[in-house]
């Protein structure tokens, strides 16, 4: 059923971008109450909730997180892109030389510089991705399909937690069992 | 044939798949023998169509009756 919804959606429905980020460079962090949520719930339960419930399909669901955190060394980067996240490996030779003589000189500088190029990285890749995401959705033979194709992984994922609860403590019941009278108690022994 | 082919390509008919996979599954998870798993997903899936068939009717009379009558 995942990866039903996976194919329908052309590969590209599970994924958690770096979105939030932005929003905070821009001004405008999100607060609920006075609250500001971590960066990880923002991305994942405020901008992209799909992957909340994807994520509990397991494995098939989890290079998105990996990608997320591990831009340098990404696993099926074609189907789990993170949008928005940058190592060193999306720098050119010139920006990643700045990096490496900053570093040796003053680590104050190194670090606004790497906030500087993550930034400017971030903001094209996140413009990209929703560029290419709204062509692919206007394609004809996609049009609401995608819609459908990130329910069926989602769904798939909700599923998953009764199935995990189901293995951990057996069938679900809401209503205890009456007590066993005697002759059901012999039964059993 | 234009319209053969958009009924062939329509969204809907992944309902009844889903409604399927959701109901069985559910169900699965409350009952360990076939029997009961077969009768829980029917029934549930009954309680979805009914949900969903009056989610429609409310959406049906805001968009088509309301405006007309009230609107």
């Amino acid at each position: 059923m995942f990866f039903f919804g996976m194919w329908l959606g052309d590969g590209r429905n599970v994924y958690l971008p770096h979105q939030y980020e932005q929003s905070v460079e821009d001004g405008k962090p999100t607060i609920i109450f006075g609250w500001q949520p971590p960066t990880l719930i923002n991305n994942m339960v405020l901008i992209r909730l799909q992957y909340a419930g994807q994520f509990w399909i397991g494995l098939p669901a989890w290079p998105a997180m990996w990608n997320y955190y591990v831009p340098d060394v990404p696993i099926l980067e074609q189907y789990y892109e993170s949008p928005g996240a940058v190592g060193l490996r999306h720098l050119n030779d010139e920006e990643r030389e700045e990096l490496r003589r900053a570093r040796e000189t003053d680590l104050q500088e190194y670090q606004v510089l790497w906030q500087r190029l993550v930034s400017q990285y971030r903001r094209r890749d996140l413009a990209k991705q929703e560029n290419d995401l709204n062509t692919m959705q206007l394609k004809e033979e996609m049009g609401k399909f995608w819609d459908i194709a990130w329910v069926y992984t989602v769904i798939a994922g909700v599923l998953n937690v009764l199935v995990i609860y189901d293995a951990w403590a057996g069938p679900v019941r809401l209503r205890p069992h009456p007590p066993a009278t005697g002759q059901e108690k012999k039964a059993t022994q | 044939m234009i319209a053969m082919i958009l009924w062939a390509t329509s969204i809907y008919w992944h309902l009844p798949v889903l409604l399927a996979l959701v109901s069985l599954v559910y169900s699965a998870t409350r009952h360990d023998d076939w029997r009961p798993i077969i009768v829980q997903a029917i029934r549930n899936g009954i309680y979805i169509v009914f949900f969903m068939a009056t989610v429609f009717v409310v959406l049906l009379f805001l968009s088509t009756i309301w405006p007309h009558y009230f609107g």
